[in-house]
């Protein structure tokens, strides 16, 4: 039988045994978790131990030479006594190579269940009405509004904090929404070589195989029109030739990444040619969506 | 006020009087180092330091009369604890809306703290709900904080990235602090270790460390209240856990959440514990949590450590020094007190600087000789008057507009700490003059006058080797319990206007210009074009591992790129990097560099060659990005470009 006013003890020991099932149960929901983890790693083991510190009500009595400490500070100690405990143990664990989920959450339990038991002998020898259970001390309308509230006024409270509450709920059950991306790559051959050193050749008349990746992070499947051009590029930086060598369709699904492995076969040739390489979300108008450049020099076959 | 009557004011007559009143001379004097240097700083801190001291010195008080401090109507003021929920609720909903921090957010999270500080001022006695307020300064910390993290990709700031994904996820992975390798944090690891196994119960090392770590950070504010309540009545503990709770530094640590957020959160508790040992007689819990916390500082962070040594030498000074020429009964700690605390600082002494002798530092050093090499030539060779220059570090070179309104801007950002300084000046004085808690109030005082000067003092001097930037959060804890005496005591006085000038300035003003200023904004700054964000989108983040298929991290060539956006290269992609010195074709020194969009859009700025014209913002991506270099990749924010094999290309 519990003994009274040693009911936030039980308390503890449910929170724990539900605790240690959803963190080292499989296919628990995150926010299951998340409530449990956060209680586990800030709360639980810290409130065991200052329960066990201070088993009084924190009203200073006649023969006190100072007041026990309040509910507030009572409550940040609980933190500090938390985290005190998690890093111990984490250290502990972390130097004989064993910190893992399974040895944290079993050290974790045996010492807040240690200072339950400790908590619990030790409130047992006060008299009922001394013994430090918050949950008989506190009132819940008082993290809420002040003594002097009209009811019109903590019912206005009250409504504010479930559309705070409802707030956080929607941001949980609702995906953020930051703009998607796509990406391209045209990769070095060797990405260790030192770069600049010498440009890339291709031979005129002949397959060259340029390897061209793309990425879809557009937060949907999305289609894609990729075009390959080989340029002469003036002084002035206008197009003076150009050459289309490729041009392909891919749709990639969210996230994919897909990687292609193209021929290509120019009939320009020369020095400083320019190869673009463009990708259009979509049918092939307007400008591209992502370009790409590699300045190339393009030799005709069969010359060395 | 005539002659005589000026001369009476400035008699001295008590010490709290003088202090003032030497206080206002200095200020005075002190302004006249705007001659020589222009720094907001020095124009602020000799105003509030003089303002603070003006206004003891002029201030008639009437501590112990009735007097009638101007309240809100009931109507009113019962109904502002739903404002503060509506209003974070509205915070939480604009946010996740926009994906960042707007300024709707902003003015909401401002509108939010004036309600929060108008219930603490506004509000009578009988009518104050303490825990109401409590819960909201709480949950508005939380809102600010979780709400910038979580629409955050990645992480907020410079160095997390590095004691997330290299360190924290290097010790979960493994399941061994030895994963710690020869970095300092070895004989530091409580922060990796909790944040490993905040990533072990949470199921990743973000949300590992900002369920465990920053979680802990801002409901450490707790200590503050807990701390005020010993020495100070309900209504003005809660204003100390208010003004810390809105303050920029204490909302930068919840966001940028690294070693340093966590030594700090223990420094709240080691202050609590330390005030409760002057009052609670040395109790064995006491003792024992403060060893116990102040060992954790020493092996979590070395900065948070030297700041955490300042106050128990403040501490224990205090308490030796009053045993030792202290004659009132009442004024004098405990024997017991002396002792414990005197234990409790040379213990943390002896294993500071066991443990430092052992950490190891860059190539095979030690850092305790390290750091004191490094002091012994910043004391030297660098120390010199108004050598301003330079600072902590993780500064951008940010190119501010010079309209009249940018250069208001930090003096708008500083509006907070200036009334807080203020403010703490006056609480410090009154300290001084109290009768009970004489050790405590001393030792607040002490603690807080000498993290100033070492902050502000030093800095004066060139002297940086501290990292004054990471004290200042440490530096608001006793500045916030004083600042909430100093407001207290304005409350006393017979002047209503002055009382409602004053509670209305700074329930209005300290709020918005905290939750407004460059630290508590390093995810998306209020003032963007002043600036530079810490914080990166998604495609920012992505171009940083995709690079590796243009250039390995191995091959050991330097991207160069913007700052703060290199030291992802650095931190996250394990880059050696560097701020591209750009010429009139583009960079001169390095051969990979990395263009973003908010080079173009964004306070950030390039050195240029001597021969090169300036970067305007139009040119921004030719100048980073050459037409005549080969553009490998690219997605939607970010290009990077590899030197071409040919440089004479056309353009």
């Amino acid at each position: 039988m519990i003994a009274r006013n040693t009911t936030d003890l039980a308390l503890v020991v449910g929170l724990l045994a539900g605790t240690v099932a959803a963190l080292l149960a499989p296919g628990v929901p995150w926010p299951v978790e998340w409530a449990f983890g956060a209680a586990f790693l800030l709360g639980l083991p810290g409130y065991a131990v200052v329960a066990a510190l201070f088993p009084r009500t924190p009203e200073q009595t006649p023969t006190d030479h100072v007041a026990p400490p309040s509910w507030v500070a009572r409550a940040a100690l609980s933190l500090l006594a938390s985290v005190l405990v998690v890093a111990a143990t984490g250290v502990l664990l972390g130097a004989v190579g064993w910190l893992t989920l399974t040895p944290v959450v079993a050290v974790v339990a045996v010492v807040t269940l240690a200072a339950v038991v400790v908590a619990y002998g030790r409130r047992r020898r006060l008299p009922a009405d001394r013994r430090g259970n918050p949950l008989g001390a506190l009132s819940p309308s008082a993290a809420l509004v002040g003594p002097r509230t009209s009811r019109t006024q903590a019912a206005v409270t009250l409504l504010a904090v479930v559309v705070l509450l409802a707030s956080l709920g929607f941001v949980a059950a609702t995906p953020s929404p930051e703009p998607g991306y796509s990406e391209v790559t045209m990769p070095r051959e060797d990405a260790n070589a030192s770069v600049g050193s010498a440009p890339q050749a291709l031979v005129a008349g002949e397959d060259n195989t340029v390897a061209l990746s793309l990425e879809n992070h557009e937060g949907e499947s999305t289609a894609y029109t990729v075009r390959v051009q080989l340029q002469r590029v003036g002084a002035n930086g206008s197009v003076l030739e150009q050459e289309r060598l490729d041009s392909f369709r891919a749709t990639l699904a969210d996230n994919e990444t897909a990687r292609y492995e193209r021929d290509l076969s120019p009939s320009m040739t020369g020095e400083d040619l320019r190869l673009r390489t463009l990708v259009y979300e979509g049918d092939a108008s307007g400008d591209p969506d992502l370009s790409l450049r590699v300045w190339v020099d393009v030799a005709e076959a069969g010359s060395s | 006020m005539s002659l005589p009557g000026l001369s009476r004011k400035f008699a001295v007559e008590r010490a709290d009087l003088a202090v003032a009143k030497l206080g206002v001379v200095v200020s005075v004097l002190l302004l006249g180092l705007q001659w020589f240097a222009s720094q907001p700083f020095l124009l602020l801190i000799p105003l509030a330091t003089g303002t603070g001291s003006a206004l003891y010195v002029f201030t008639e008080s009437t501590e112990g009369r009735a007097y009638r401090r101007p309240t809100l109507p009931r109507s009113v003021a019962g109904l502002l604890p739903a404002v503060v929920g509506l209003g974070l609720a509205g915070v939480v909903v604009a946010t996740h809306v926009a994906g960042t921090r707007t300024d709707a957010v902003y003015l909401l999270t401002g509108g939010v703290g004036v309600a929060v500080f108008a219930q603490i001022l506004f509000v009578d006695d009988d009518a104050l709900g303490v825990g109401a307020v409590l819960c909201q300064i709480l949950a508005a910390a939380l809102v600010i904080r979780f709400g910038a993290l979580y629409a955050t990709p990645g992480y907020v700031g410079v160095d997390i990235w590095t004691h997330a994904t290299v360190l924290v996820d290097g010790v979960a992975r493994n399941g061994a602090t030895a994963a710690l390798g020869d970095s300092k944090y070895v004989m530091a690891p409580v922060y990796h270790v909790v944040g490993a196994i905040g990533t072990l119960v949470f199921g990743g090392v973000r949300d590992g460390i900002y369920l465990a770590v920053g979680l802990f950070v801002t409901l450490s504010a707790l200590f503050v209240y807990a701390t005020g309540r010993l020495v100070l009545p309900a209504r003005w503990a809660l204003l100390a856990t208010a003004l810390y709770g809105f303050s920029d530094q204490f909302i930068r640590w919840g966001m940028h959440v690294i070693p340093t957020s966590l030594g700090l959160a223990f420094f709240l508790a080691a202050a609590y514990l330390v005030t409760r040992l002057f009052e609670g007689d040395a109790e064995r819990w006491t003792v024992a949590l403060l060893a116990a916390t102040s060992l954790a500082v020493v092996f979590t962070h070395q900065v948070s450590t030297v700041v955490l040594l300042f106050l128990l030498g403040a501490a224990a000074l205090v308490a030796v020094a009053l045993r030792a020429v202290g004659s009132n009964p009442n004024r004098v700690p405990s024997a017991r007190t002396a002792a414990a605390l005197s234990a409790v600082t040379v213990t943390t002494v002896a294993v500071t600087v066991v443990s430092w002798a052992y950490t190891p530092f860059s190539s095979g050093s030690r850092f305790l000789w390290r750091e004191l090499a490094v002091l012994r030539t910043a004391l030297t060779r660098d120390a010199g008057f108004l050598n301003l220059a330079g600072g902590d570090g993780g500064s951008a070179a940010a190119a501010g507009s010079q309209s009249a309104f940018a250069a208001l801007i930090p003096y708008v950002e500083l509006v907070g700490f200036t009334l807080l300084l203020a403010a703490a000046v006056v609480g410090g004085l009154l300290m001084l003059r109290w009768r009970a808690s004489t050790g405590v109030s001393l030792t607040h005082v002490l603690t807080a006058g000498t993290m100033f000067v070492a902050v502000f003092g030093l800095s004066i001097f060139g002297v940086r080797v501290l990292m004054p930037g990471r004290w200042m959060a440490f530096l608001f804890v006793p500045m916030a319990l004083l600042a909430a005496a100093g407001f207290s005591y304005v409350a006393r006085t017979r002047s209503r206007r002055l009382v409602v000038a004053a509670f209305v300035v700074l329930a209005l003003a300290y709020p918005t210009t905290m939750v407004v200023a460059e630290k508590a904004t390093l995810d998306s700054p209020a003032f963007e074009d002043e600036h530079p964000r810490y914080a990166y989108t998604e495609p920012e983040i992505a171009a940083v591992g995709s690079t590796g298929a243009v250039l390995s991290p191995d091959s050991e060539q330097v991207v160069g790129t913007d700052h703060p956006y290199r030291t992802l290269y650095d931190r996250l992609g394990g880059y050696e990097s560097g701020e591209p010195v750009l010429g009139a074709n583009g960079p001169t020194a390095t051969q990979v560099s990395v263009y973003r969009d908010y080079q173009s859009t964004g306070p950030i700025s390039f050195e240029t060659a001597a021969d090169a014209p300036a970067v305007g913002a139009a040119a921004v991506s030719e100048r980073v990005c050459p037409t005549d270099w080969d553009k490998r990749y690219a997605n939607d924010a970010v290009w990077v470009c590899t030197q071409s094999g040919q440089p004479e290309a056309a353009s």
